[in-house]
């Protein structure tokens, strides 16, 4: 019995080891970018797929219980406009006022949420839209946020364990160590009893609440924490590029923040990893094409994303995690049956 | 006259929603499209405007057939992945436009005849804008029209207002669907072709057109024909009135909060059908 008994144990533990350690090289891997991404072009690029990744879990969670919001873009926008106007105005330090920023983007997302969410499915999606579209009208209207022109002058992150804040590097550090804790946080969600509950109100909110779950509180707590991240990506977002403008915000970055959530596939934790990497991989690769006229980008993102709803509506991680699954199968046929020549 | 582009603009969005439950997020492009067929007509093929006109918008109609049947079809009633795909055609249309045409402002000629102002009750109008208003008028009663008293209209009607029950009527769900898409998305090109006539034309033209379309179907109640026209007249109201006295940008704010208002105090619109 003992030497069976040990045998299980080594196999769960290596079971339990392989997930961790593959994790733990994924990280590495991801922190030693830097050292093979010199160029600042493509530096800039991973940096912007960082805090679109935040964004797009961020509108992933609330969409996994069913809330069709058409303002992420908003949210990022108050975000950064909260980070901008307290470290410019009042010169608070930078940390806090991040977190201030997540704070008051999901402050602003309860409220919006507690009044909008008494609509369903098409009319909040329009209701948060036009939500969006006012937001937008008041930072352009109003000199308090700097009008058309926006904010300048926005420093970089105060210096914290004696790491200085200001090239580009440093900037990718910060993006990664963000947009890795988001991604940790929507994976505990995922697996927890909250998410489980988000995911069954999803598809039916009127079922879910007949079974005595709260589906407003639920609805609202995702909401919120989605905007929470949003916030966060945008208080970076301000940093980053020092100076921000409403235009930013505008419905353009609605569109991407869809894009990639579609094409990732909206149920799975890791669909916006892939929906941001490989849209990105795309448009960025075809840049390498010679002769390659930009305009014809949207274009090409356009078929991509039609062809992928038609074919996979479920998304590109359906179809990855899918393949596990299918090399399974096959390895079994294989087993099970001998090959048999069927075409003598 | 603001009021009427957004009538034709919004009745086909409004038509599209009723009756296939399809938010068309490329509705905006629809309307840039007709612009831009009646300066290929006009301009490049130097056929009569109102020619012109006519085939821009069946051109458009067609083309939004074709594309309904291909690529909207399977994604009918649901909302998220039609909010996509038609997201991937307003990409398309514009980077195509963007392509072909270029991103310069183009502009597209009234006829002679047109040209000129007259003087209505102490009030200087041009011939253009009273065209336009003419036009916008006729189309509307046309489809008013249509609706209440043709079969076709009347079976549109009954698949706005309950889909299964219709089918179970007899209804052909699927050439209503064809003919709902292929009225509204000429009548949002005959509105970009009068636009094109009186302002300029470029391939981003469509996108505050889109907002403000959305705004007015919501106010209106969606799926309802007679709710649109209404809102659309508010929107231009609030519209102009708040232009010229606060300054557009207060105009848009006050647009947009009247649609969070009106949607918090009825759900579903002005004249809407139902809540969904």
């Amino acid at each position: 019995m003992r030497p069976v008994q040990s045998g299980l144990k080594v196999i769960t533990a290596r079971r339990f080891n392989s997930k961790l350690v593959i994790t733990i090289v994924i990280l590495i891997l991801l922190f030693l970018i830097p050292t093979f991404v010199t160029s600042s072009y493509h530096l800039r690029i991973t940096i912007n797929m960082l805090y679109m990744i935040m964004l797009v879990a961020g509108f992933r969670l609330a969409l996994s219980a069913g809330v069709f919001s058409m303002a992420p873009q908003a949210f990022f926008g108050i975000g950064a406009y909260t980070l901008a106007l307290l470290v410019t105005r009042l010169n608070w330090n930078w940390w806090l006022s991040a977190l201030l920023a997540g704070v008051v983007a999901a402050a602003c997302a309860a409220i919006v949420g507690r009044i909008l969410l008494r609509l369903k499915g098409i009319f909040f999606a329009i209701s948060t839209l036009a939500f969006a579209s006012v937001l937008i009208l008041i930072w352009k209207t109003f000199s308090f946020f700097g009008g058309h022109s926006g904010i300048f002058g926005i420093p970089d992150p105060d210096p914290i364990f004696g790491f200085e804040f200001g090239s580009l590097v440093s900037y990718f550090y910060l993006a990664l160590v963000l947009a890795v804790i988001t991604m940790l946080v929507m994976y505990r969600i995922e697996k927890s009893r909250y998410g489980f509950t988000l995911r069954c109100i999803g598809p039916n909110a009127d079922l879910a609440r007949s079974t005595g779950v709260n589906v407003m509180l639920y609805s609202i707590t995702a909401f919120c924490i989605g905007c929470f991240f949003a916030g966060i990506a945008g208080a970076f977002f301000a940093s980053f590029l020092g100076s921000i403008q409403p235009h930013a915000f505008e419905f353009n970055v609605l569109m991407l923040i869809l894009l990639y959530a579609v094409i990732g596939g909206v149920y799975s934790v890791w669909g916006p990893i892939y929906g941001v990497v490989i849209m990105t991989g795309i448009t960025t690769g075809l840049t390498y094409i010679p002769n390659y006229d930009p305009k014809i980008g949207p274009i090409i993102l356009g078929v991509t994303l039609i062809v992928v709803m038609m074919r996979f509506p479920n998304g590109i991680s359906f179809l990855l995690e899918s393949i596990p699954g299918w090399l399974r199968k096959a390895s079994r046929k294989k087993e099970n049956e001998p090959y048999v020549n069927t075409s003598s | 006259m603001l009021s009427l582009f957004f009538v034709l603009f919004a009745l086909g969005l409004s038509l599209i929603f009723g009756i296939m439950r399809v938010i068309n997020f490329a509705h905006g492009e629809v309307y840039m499209l007709g612009a831009y067929g009646v300066w290929l007509f006009t301009d490049i093929l130097n056929l009569n405007f109102f020619l012109g006109m006519v085939l821009s918008m069946l051109a458009v109609g067609l083309l939004w057939v074709i594309l309904e049947r291909f690529i909207l079809k399977p994604f009918r009633g649901n909302l998220l992945p039609t909010a996509i795909v038609t997201l991937g055609l307003l990409w398309i249309f514009q980077a195509t436009m963007l392509v072909t045409a270029g991103s310069e402002n183009q502009s597209v000629d009234f006829p002679q005849i047109l040209q000129g102002t007259v003087s209505l009750a102490g009030a200087t109008l041009s011939q253009e804008r009273i065209f336009t208003i003419v036009i916008g008028v006729v189309l509307t009663v046309a489809l008013l029209l249509f609706l209440s008293k043709t079969k076709a209209g009347r079976s549109m009607r009954a698949a706005t207002q309950n889909p299964d029950a219709a089918r179970l009527m007899g209804v052909n769900i699927d050439r209503v669907s064809s003919l709902a898409i292929g009225i509204g998305c000429a009548l949002a090109a005959a509105g970009g072709a009068l636009a094109g006539g009186l302002f300029y034309i470029n391939p981003y033209m469509g996108g505050p057109q889109l907002l403000t379309g959305f705004v007015i179907i919501i106010i209106g109640g969606l799926g309802s024909i007679p709710g649109t026209i209404v809102a659309a007249f508010i929107v231009g109201f609030i519209n102009s009135i708040a232009t010229t006295y606060l300054g557009s940008n207060y105009a848009g704010m006050l647009v947009f909060l009247a649609a969070i208002v009106v949607l918090l105090v009825r759900p579903k619109g002005l004249l809407g059908i139902e809540e969904m």
